[in-house]
């Protein structure tokens, strides 16, 4: 206590000084710039851009996998229910998806993708699972940050595509323990409004009807289901088609290749 | 091959394909490989498990296709290096121990299986899967023709879906039906289904609190709320806290525009004067007693104050903000759904053909394109039939709705029959009758005479030309019949000369061909080649001097260019045509006597006419026709089936010399087939050669003044008095053959020949008679005949040779440059593409294809290089070498000096940009340059070959041929550059006697072939390297002692085939296989035979003949069978046996007349088809045949009969606690003890079989449901019971 007093006094006696004055609130601002600097700082680094919060664990979660998951509701419906097309024409400067495609000519294509609602569904797990368990992890650290602990277990996750919407089934036990005890949360389930769904129902009728007819009659089906505004473009000896629901103007991309004609014999 | 070694080779290759296979997956990480992943793979391993373990090996498709690495012949690759799946491949191309079946359509193998891949639970059925692709069950009907496939009407409250049962369940479990009784019906159609979703009973459910959902009554009730039915939630009666409001909105499932209440509830439909009446929104108003209801055609479109839309009628509910439309209130209207176009209005659906230009009889222009349009909600969609004409686009304007003839404008874009029509000219070689045509001809034509045609012998060139007609003409009509009722074909009857008609079945709409890729130009210069034809005009000298046409003279006339260019055209992209703006450009030569006859070129009047094809007719528009067997294929096109590449080689066939093309048989079969019908004549009327005429007047007139003299004789020994007579009568008898003979040597006429003969003989009789005759007789025989000698003088034959007009037909190429290529770019309702841009000049090019941005281009318009000619080293020849000079190259032999003639001369030179080469045998500008080297179209390599011609031969035949010989060639870039020197091959042909027999270098049929079972005798042609005689017998001796002459009808220098002179005769075929020896000799213009070559070594043809004629066996299906479905994929199976090595089948619905090919047929002796029937009787028609043209027919009748009745409990009664009740037939049953609709997964198990039991409660209701083996279950229950 007596070396504080000490310096106490001595402090007292630079300040006396008009010198050690203006270099203490020099340094006073320099520490001052800094620490909001520093703030500044480690705020931008925060997990996965998740900022710290009053947000429930789940509002957290869950508003960061809605995110996630229309983005990638966004590939399926650009790459025809994959992630990135995996065979593919390109036209008009990007990749369009074969879910039908016969190599020869005048033969009707195979359908690559049945059961397309399910593979879409794992498509979307398998393409949003890591970011998924970042916006978990951006959570704990989140609240770690406001001084809680947070515990918990294995994810449960899965996708289920509904007309209308997606619904996201995410269960995971998660504890969160801090002053005011411990609470547990588990359901971080979401639906997600989208009518992929919907389009995926058409591209099955474009699908089968392509492959046993090489052709469907979209103009006809247009009037009776106006809600779907169905483009198809022949390109090459491809055909191009975009479903898309005229309510949210979702749309659903995707080639076929059927019965394709070769130039003379 | 032994089935079991194959079968073994295949289980070693499979083992080894598996481990390759699957390390081929973890290879790639683009393209299809990359995923399969995970589960995929799996499926794809488990899949070839399969073939590991034998499964799928014992398949007996599969095992009729040898499998080879090392096979030429393409086949069905499953996985080809680039990724595909399933295609037809060389085994190159083919992923290392990949599943590889060669010469098999990939729908033939059971690796490429195509098969319906479902979940029932879910209701989904996917058609056309490969089973390793299906991570659900999986069964080989690729039409999903299964119980849970059929499609019904989901009915979720006010909302309706047209779907499977399975999907309605799911539907239902994902709460959209708002309650657990899965309403589907099976009985209701697409249309009816939205129908039913408009009359829904709806109304103002009351929920208490005030709160109102409008809904229908079940979804009120599953709410427990209080339904009002047809009362809005703002009624006043109600109570609800539901207020009016301004608000307007669209509504799911309807058209109208409606009002919307507070609670978020349509109203009744938007009427601006009735937004604040509140009797309108007491009760539900229809729609018919509404606003607008009077606007029946317009559907209300562009009210600002009505929303009672009609989306048939041409108004849909949209916001009227996005369109800026002013609204009188809200921010809804109806959109106007009609579309303008041309000045005509069309309604929302209607759909219309767009050409280019006119349309049908062969009238289409290159470079067009047909086009459909929709009006699709009040804009124009546009959509192309497939390119190159592939379709067409056909229209009717109205169509019948239950008896009611609705106007309605449809347009459909239809696959084009274009082939088959040009296959139809090739069926009378495939099929039998053309070899029995070829028979009958060469029969007929041997009892016309002697084997040579003597010089001016018209009698037997009428003969033979009647032989043709009648063997030609009955067979050509029965093919133009079938070509008349063929889709899309008609008959064109050419008819320029009385000898040169002929009828040919063309498409309607004639395909379009690759301008530029030069994949396709083999075959398209084939298929063109169908029109290039000779006519031979013949004529004769006349009596007193010059010449007068005996047949074919309309083949000099303008006619003849006109016809032929327009059956060259009519084949498809051929000849002189226009493209899409009207640009000529004439592909096509005449030639009179091998020499270019611009002369005989279209006329530009008649360019000009061809030039207005380019302008669209209006009203002109292609009629729908039957298309239901077409459509009856297997839901595909009924066009070819054939697989193979098109340069995939052929082995050496005569009818295939210089085409080399598979596919393009029918072009050449055309080919013969229009020689057998009327062109042949015309090569024999060639023989009446000018130096040969000559001899004419000889035959005629020699035999009489020898008569003549011979007879005059005879008399003089009656008496001494009368011998000075004899001797003035003696004298007129030398004098008259001397003047014969003079007259002959002179080539005096025949009239002049009759003069001379006559002064001759006066002369003669004068100067032997002077002593008897008086004076003045003396005096006026000498000087009259003297007189008559001298007038004779004036009367000189005339050198009447065959005048040959040759019409050459190319594929159409655009006309130099890239000035118009511009045209094709920017047009949005014409999109360019790289047919109809190339059409518009050979320097155009499509860029950016696949960019969104295309554009058509020149492709170098500053190009003022001409391109560079030289020699292409990798061609030789085998007599000799190539060498090179200063502006072209020498031909010498191997020795260094001249070629020996006939040594089949290949040559070839290469360009250093594409182009266009030519070459004459006389310096010639390149316009006027007669002959195209290689291709017509602009390539980089150009190569001919030809026969060196014999100079001696050439001379003695009176023919300026010269042993000295030089080809100039010069080439033409697509911008018109012309290279400015000539190329020039030299080369020189032996001159002197000929030493060498003649070679025969083809026959046909060829040895080894096999001839129909009933022949009799067969029609064979044998080709030699030069002009000759042949014969034929059965036993192998000298050329002298066979027994059988052949009839050869070619001149010399006009060969018939490119590989030589042709000969052909009628072989005895006796009742089994043969061997047939052939010699031939050269020169036959030759009088003696010791000046002549004679093969000393036969060649030989060995005929087969069937054991047994081909005959079907049998036919399945043959009995009636049950289905539970309305379409059932059946399996058409025909076992045949007998005949030839291959047999072919194919079906029919309807009869004979209309076959279609089955699609595994050829190899084996059983062929199949796939067919999607529906339920019901059935009869379907067979043929088969084998490559001789033997046939067998065949009838199969079976009833598909359609089980959709479900159980009937027949009897039920309680014993105790137990409920009995026995079915109808074998059933599962189900019961639930709340409702009849059920969910089938719900229910609580009653057994199977047909005595089922339950136990109950008494008092309660069970609800019973019964499923039978084929899936029939009622939607309602089976019965209900009550249990006391």
């Amino acid at each position: 206590m007596a070396d504080a007093l000490k310096q106490v006094g001595s402090w007292e006696l630079g300040v006396r000084s008009r010198k050690g004055q203006v270099t203490i609130f020099i340094i006073i601002g320099i520490v001052i710039v800094v620490a909001i600097l520093s703030l500044v700082f480690l705020m931008g680094q925060d997990g996965d851009g998740v900022k710290p919060s009053d947000l429930e664990p789940r509002d957290i979660v869950v508003g960061c996998v809605r995110d996630v998951v229309e983005e990638s509701i966004d590939k399926m419906l650009r790459n025809g229910g994959e992630v990135l097309a995996s065979q593919a024409i390109s036209y008009d400067g990007r990749e369009w998806n074969y879910l039908c495609y016969q190599a020869d000519y005048y033969q009707g294509c195979y359908n690559l993708h049945p059961m397309l609602e399910m593979q879409i569904e794992k498509e979307i797990v398998k393409d949003t699972s890591i970011e998924v368990q970042s916006c978990f992890n951006a959570m704990r650290e989140d609240f770690e940050d406001r001084g809680f602990d947070v515990s918990g277990g294995g994810t449960d996750y899965s996708i289920d595509l509904l007309p209308g919407y997606i619904e996201v089934n995410l269960m995971k036990d998660i504890e969160v323990s801090g002053l005011g005890g411990v609470q547990s949360f588990d359901d971080f389930g979401v639906e997600v409004m989208s009518p992929i769904y919907d389009l995926v129902r058409v591209t099955r009728e474009i699908v089968n009807s392509e492959s046993q007819f090489c052709n469907f009659e979209y103009n006809g089906y247009m009037l009776l289901y106006p809600e779907y505004d169905i483009r198809r473009i022949d390109y090459s000896d491809s055909k191009i088609y975009r479903v898309i629901d005229r309510r949210t103007g979702a749309e659903f991309k995707f080639a076929v290749r059927s019965c394709a004609f070769a130039p003379g014999i | 091959m032994n089935r079991r070694i194959v079968a073994g080779f295949e289980m070693v290759l499979m083992v080894g394909m598996l481990f390759s296979f699957c390390y081929f997956v973890s290879l790639n990480e683009t393209g299809f490989v990359s995923a399969i992943e995970d589960e995929e793979e799996d499926r794809l391993q488990d899949f070839l498990d399969r073939f590991t373990y034998g499964e799928l090996i014992e398949d007996e498709k599969w095992t009729s296709y040898p499998i080879s690495s090392s096979a030429d012949d393409v086949g069905c690759c499953f996985l080809s290096i680039d990724g595909q799946v399933c295609g037809t491949a060389d085994p190159e191309n083919c992923v290392e121990d990949s599943p590889f079946a060669e010469g098999a359509l990939c729908e033939e193998t059971a690796f490429c299986e195509k098969g319906c891949c479902y979940d029932d639970g879910a209701g989904i059925y996917d058609k056309n899967v490969l089973e390793f692709a299906c991570s659900a069950d999986w069964i080989d009907d690729p039409n999903c023709n299964l119980p849970g496939a059929a499609l019904g009407c989901c009915v979720l409250g006010e909302q309706t879906i047209f779907e499977t049962k399975g999907q309605c369940e799911v539907d239902y479990s994902r709460g959209l039906g708002d309650t657990d009784i899965v309403d589907w019906r099976s009985d209701v159609d697409a249309g009816e289904c939205l129908y039913l979703a408009a009359v829904q009973d709806m109304g103002a459910c009351v929920l208490g609190e005030g709160g109102c959902e409008f809904l229908n009554e079940a979804d009120c009730f599953s709410y427990d709320g209080d339904f009002n039915h047809n009362y809005l939630c703002t009624s006043d009666s109600l109570n609800t806290s539901c207020e009016m409001t301004r608000q307007t909105s669209c509504v799911d499932g309807k058209d109208g525009v409606y009002f919307m209440d507070s609670c978020g509830n349509r109203a009744n439909i938007y009427d601006s004067e009735k937004v604040e009446d509140v009797d309108y929104w007491d009760m539900v108003a229809e729609a018919e007693d509404v606003c607008g209801s009077e606007d029946i055609e317009g559907g209300n479109a562009d009210n600002p104050s009505c929303g009672n839309c009609d989306r048939f009628a041409g108004g849909i509910c949209a916001s009227a903000s996005e369109d800026s439309f002013e609204v009188d209130i809200g921010e809804f209207y109806c959109r106007d759904t009609s579309c303008m176009f041309d000045g005509i209005e069309y309604e929302n659906g209607e759909s219309w053909c767009v050409y280019d230009g006119a349309i049908g009889e062969g009238d289409d222009v290159v470079g067009s394109r047909h086009w459909k349009y929709v009006c699709a909600q009040g804009l124009v969609q546009i959509e192309p039939c497939a390119d190159y004409r592939n379709q067409i686009c056909v229209q009717s304007k109205e169509f019948e709705v239950n008896g009611t003839v609705v106007e309605f404008e449809n347009a459909a874009c239809v696959a084009n029959n274009w082939r088959s029509c040009i296959d139809l000219n090739g069926k009378k070689e495939s099929e039998q009758s053309a070899a029995s045509n070829k028979a009958c001809v060469s029969g007929l034509s041997q009892n016309c005479g002697n084997y040579t045609l003597y010089p001016g012998d018209f009698e037997k060139m009428e003969c033979i030309d009647d032989a043709i007609a009648a063997c030609g003409g009955p067979d050509a009509l029965s093919v133009m019949d079938e070509c008349a009722t063929t889709l899309n074909c008609r008959v064109e009857n050419i008819v320029i000369g009385n000898k040169f008609s002929f009828d040919v079945c063309l498409p309607d709409y004639p395909g379009g061909f690759s301008l530029n890729d030069e994949r396709y130009q083999t075959s398209a210069e084939a298929l063109c080649g169908m029109a290039s034809q000779k006519c031979t005009v013949i004529q004769k000298p006349k009596k007193w001097g010059g010449c007068e046409y005996v047949a074919n003279e309309g083949c000099l006339g303008e006619t003849f260019g006109q016809e032929m260019n327009d059956f060259c055209r009519g084949l498809g992209d051929c000849g002189g045509s226009v493209n899409i703006l009207g640009e000529w450009s004439g592909n096509y030569i005449i030639r009179r006597d091998g020499a270019l006859s611009e002369g005989m070129f279209l006329s530009g009047d008649w360019i000009d006419a061809l030039s207005r094809l380019a302008l669209p007719i209006p009203g002109q528009f292609a009629e729908v026709e039957d298309y239901s067997e077409y459509l009856e294929a297997g839901g595909v096109w009924g066009g070819p089936s054939a697989p193979g590449s098109p340069e995939e080689d052929e082995p050496f066939d005569i009818s295939m010399i210089g085409q080399g093309l598979s596919g393009i048989g029918a072009a050449m079969n055309f080919a013969f087939t229009g020689k057998v019908m009327g062109f042949a004549v015309l090569k024999g009327g060639g023989l009446i050669g000018g130096e040969v005429a000559k001899g004419y007047l000889l035959a005629k007139g020699g035999p009489v003044g020898a008569k003549l003299a011979s007879g005059i004789g005879g008399s003089t020994a009656q008496g001494a008095s009368m011998a000075g007579f004899a001797s003035a009568a003696i004298g007129a008898g030398i004098g008259m053959v001397a003047g014969a003979m003079l007259a002959q040597w002179l080539g005096l006429s025949e009239g002049g020949s009759m003069l001379m003969s006559i002064g001759g003989g006066m002369v003669g009789a004068a100067l032997m008679g002077a002593k008897v005759l008086s004076a003045a007789v003396y005096t006026a025989l000498l000087w009259v005949g003297i007189f008559l000698i001298v007038l004779s003088l004036f009367f000189g034959m005339a050198d009447c040779p065959p005048i040959e007009i040759e019409f050459e037909c190319q594929p159409w190429q655009a006309s130099i440059g890239g000035d118009s290529c511009e045209e094709c770019n920017g047009d949005l309702l014409k999109p360019c593409s790289e047919y109809r841009c190339e059409s518009l000049g050979a320097g155009c090019e499509f860029i950016n294809e696949g960019s969104g941005d295309e554009l058509c281009v020149s492709g170098n318009p500053n190009d003022v290089t001409p391109p560079i000619v030289r020699r292409n080293i990798a061609i030789g020849f085998a007599g000799g070498s190539y060498i090179d000079s200063e502006n072209g190259f020498s031909v010498v032999s191997e020795g260094g000096g001249c070629v020996d003639a006939y040594t089949p001369l290949e040559f070839g030179i290469v360009t250093s940009e594409p182009a266009q080469c030519r070459f004459d045998v006389v310096a010639n500008e390149f316009e006027e340059m007669s002959y195209e080297l290689g291709s017509h179209s602009y390539t980089y390599n150009h190569s001919t070959v030809f026969s060196l011609p014999d100079p001696s031969h050439g001379e003695s035949q009176g023919l300026n041929w010269t042993s000295e010989l030089t080809l100039y060639i010069k080439c033409q870039d697509r911008y018109g550059m012309i290279s400015p020197e000539f190329f020039e091959v030299d080369m020189c042909v032996v001159e002197g006697d000929d030493v060498t027999p003649p070679v025969v270098v083809g026959s046909e049929p060829e040895s080894g072939d096999i001839v129909s079972f009933d022949a009799v005798n067969v029609s064979a042609l044998i080709v030699t390297n030069e002009l000759a005689e042949c014969r034929w017998d059965l036993v192998d001796v000298s050329y002298s002692s066979m027994s059988n002459d052949l009839v050869c009808l070619d001149l010399l220098g006009r060969p018939s085939s490119v590989f030589g002179y042709e000969c052909s005769g009628v072989l005895d075929i006796g009742n089994s296989s043969r061997d047939y020896y052939f010699r031939c000799m050269d020169q036959p213009w030759e009088n003696e035979t010791s000046d002549r070559n004679a093969n000393v070594e036969s060649f030989v043809l060995s005929l087969e003949k069937p054991s047994s004629k081909i005959s079907i066996d049998k036919v399945e299906p043959d009995s009636d069978f049950e289905v539970n479905t309305d379409y059932t994929t059946i399996e058409l199976k025909v076992a045949t046996s007998g005949g030839g090595d291959s047999h072919f089948c194919s079906y029919s619905f309807s009869g004979y007349d209309t076959m279609i090919e089955m699609f595994e047929t050829g190899e084996s002796r059983t062929h199949v088809q796939s067919l999607n029937r529906p339920a019901g009787s059935n009869e379907i028609f067979v043929e088969c045949r084998d490559e001789t043209g033997d046939f067998d027919r065949g009838l199969t009748e079976f009833e598909i009969v359609r089980d959709s009745s479900t159980p009937i409990v027949a009897r039920v009664w309680q014993a105790g606690s137990r409920l009995h009740f026995i079915t109808t037939e074998d059933a599962e049953c189900k019961y639930s003890m709340e409702t009849c609709r059920f969910s089938w997964g719900d229910g609580e198990d009653a057994g199977s079989g047909e005595e089922h039991s339950i136990g109950v409660i008494n008092g309660n209701a069970y609800y019973i449901k019964c499923k039978d083996d084929f899936g029939n279950v009622p939607d309602g229950c089976s019965i209900e019971v009550v249990a006391v």
